[in-house]
């Protein structure tokens, strides 16, 4: 959705239509791969999201690009803040009371999450570890799977950008027709971002910022 | 990005232009429409900058995922 956003302004002032050609999955080495071996004439770009130079470099080390490494600076057009959100039923409102609850449930709880190695599964695991606590992490092909799963009671805790889950935390869309559900916590970060009205902001908690 | 070997006065004349793209009311507004932080005005050194900051902060994690270690390379 970003990509679009930038190809359309982009498109406007060249004058001529910018495509974006979607390669998802495996952490973004497949969109890199296709994007390395392009002609390097500027009509191919990689619009890379982070998951490509975090932790592509770490679980593929034989991988043949290294986005630092290998491919050219542009520029940055945005990070976003993530969000963990639960069901209602759960009966948890704040981070703190997340935490004491899988505390209280060692094993028994799963963390729906994106593909293996993006941000919402590394941060799952981070609180895991910050937090000492006994959660499994689910990994997830899109964001709907994951809510879907989480409003039938299979899935716990779910983990993602705030944009894919704000529409649920805010009352209700299609990814969650007939449920809302509750934002835990949101992580900090380096500025102050919009946040739907049902997220509180986690703060001086272990694993609530960076 | 750009792939490698494109050349410098490309990658200059691109980052120009996404920047200008992204300081236009419509596409601020856009972007935080969708709750993204926009910012503009990283690029060349500074970005990879940021990223090796991303990849410093996130390492200690990874190493400690076990179902990373179990994958095959």
């Amino acid at each position: 959705m970003i990509a679009r956003i930038v190809a359309e302004g982009l498109s406007h002032r060249w004058g001529q239509q910018v495509f974006v050609a979607n390669h998802p999955g495996a952490a973004g080495s497949i969109g890199m791969k296709v994007a390395g071996s392009a002609p390097p004439d500027g009509y191919t770009l990689l619009f890379a999201l982070s998951s490509s130079f975090v932790a592509l470099p770490e679980i593929a080390k034989d991988y043949p690009y290294d986005l630092v490494r290998d491919f050219v600076s542009i520029g940055f057009v945005c990070e976003q803040p993530m969000a963990i959100a639960v069901p209602p039923s759960l009966g948890v409102n704040t981070l703190g009371e997340l935490i004491d609850y899988v505390k209280k449930r060692p094993g028994e709880i799963n963390v729906a999450v994106l593909s293996r190695g993006g941000i919402p599964h590394l941060t799952s695991e981070w609180i895991k570890l910050a937090a000492g606590l006994d959660w499994t992490s689910i990994n997830y092909p899109g964001t709907p799977a994951g809510l879907s799963d989480v409003m039938g009671g299979r899935v716990q805790v779910i983990m993602d950008g705030l944009p894919s889950l704000a529409g649920s935390i805010n009352g209700g869309t299609a990814q969650a027709p007939r449920s809302r559900l509750r934002a835990s916590a949101c992580r900090t970060g380096r500025t102050r971002r919009p946040s739907p009205k049902r997220c509180p902001r986690s703060r001086a908690r272990s694993a609530s910022s960076r | 990005m750009g792939p490698p070997g494109t050349p410098a006065p490309i990658a200059a004349k691109i980052s120009d232009d996404l920047r200008a793209v992204l300081s236009e009311p419509a596409h601020e507004e856009a972007l935080r429409g969708h709750r993204q932080l926009h910012q503009s005005d990283v690029a060349g050194a500074e970005l990879l900058a940021y990223i090796r900051t991303e990849q410093a902060l996130w390492k200690p994690v990874i190493e400690q995922i076990s179902t990373f270690k179990a994958a095959p390379k």
